[in-house]
């Protein structure tokens, strides 16, 4: 698979499992799109550990859940972003919307606050 | 005599991966950075999706070209379409601008086409296709 779904409390943690241009961004929109709309997420974690090129179709991807997360009043986060991938996210301005966390354990804290209040 | 190739193929989106790693191949006898080699990676990427999603509109039996040739520690590269041709190249090239929202397409592929390039050039027809010249240095201090 070329992405993998894991849901903790009302986080969902998408595991990307490939490379983010236009060819398999079409092909992991709607069962990303799934995956949020039949179980109870309010928030979407993105694990890039096992993705080594992105485009700005992938940068597309992330917007359009973006919104759709936002919608729900969630957040969407990363971990495991690659060093010359994140050059590239920061001139889309994408970090404004969506935070990158060291870890899984500290994205989880940190994505669960809002919800205690 | 410069070093060159030159690629022929037809606009499906399972041609991006490979003509990508075509062009960072070829770029490898100039001792590329990772950086440059992502860049590279990157400009073609966006170049020949342009080419499927706008100048053929998903009609995966247009015929797009790549060339590449090294002069010195510079490639250059041009990618041909004989597609639709861009109305307004002003407007296509405005970062976020994006003719097709409803695809969810972000607008930058111009923008980031143009950051990772030395120099870019868009010829465009209507009608007769596109014609985009880059050129990127590769270890350039």
């Amino acid at each position: 698979m070329i992405v993998n779904f894991a849901l903790k409390k009302n986080i969902l943690i998408v595991r990307l499992r490939c490379d983010l241009d236009h060819h398999n961004t079409e092909k992991v929109r709607d069962v990303i799109d799934y995956n949020i709309e039949k179980k109870e997420v309010r928030h979407v974690l993105i694990d890039m550990e096992d993705v080594s090129f992105m485009d700005s179709s992938g940068i597309g991807l992330i917007l359009g859940r973006y919104k759709k997360i936002v919608a729900k009043d969630g957040r969407i986060a990363f971990i495991n972003i690659a060093h010359d991938i994140a050059k590239m996210l920061k001139l889309s301005g994408i970090f404004l919307l969506a935070k990158v966390y060291d870890n899984e354990k500290e994205a989880f804290i940190q994505l669960g606050k809002g919800d205690e209040i | 005599m410069n070093d060159y190739v030159h690629l022929f193929f037809n606009a499906s989106s399972e041609n991006e991966l490979f003509i990508r790693t075509a062009a960072a191949a070829f770029a490898l006898r100039l001792n590329p950075t990772v950086q440059d080699i992502y860049e590279v990676k990157t400009i073609l990427s966006e170049a020949v999706t342009n080419c499927i999603i706008h100048a053929y509109e998903d009609k995966s039996d247009g015929k797009i070209e790549v060339e590449m040739k090294i002069i010195e520690d510079e490639l250059h590269i041009k990618i041909k379409d004989y597609g639709c041709g861009i109305d307004d190249i002003n407007q296509a090239m405005e970062p976020m601008y994006t003719s097709k929202p409803e695809k969810e397409r972000s607008g930058l592929g111009f923008s980031i086409m143009q950051t990772f390039s030395d120099n870019m050039q868009v010829d465009s027809k209507i009608g007769i296709g596109t014609e985009i010249s880059i050129i990127k240095k590769i270890r350039k201090e």
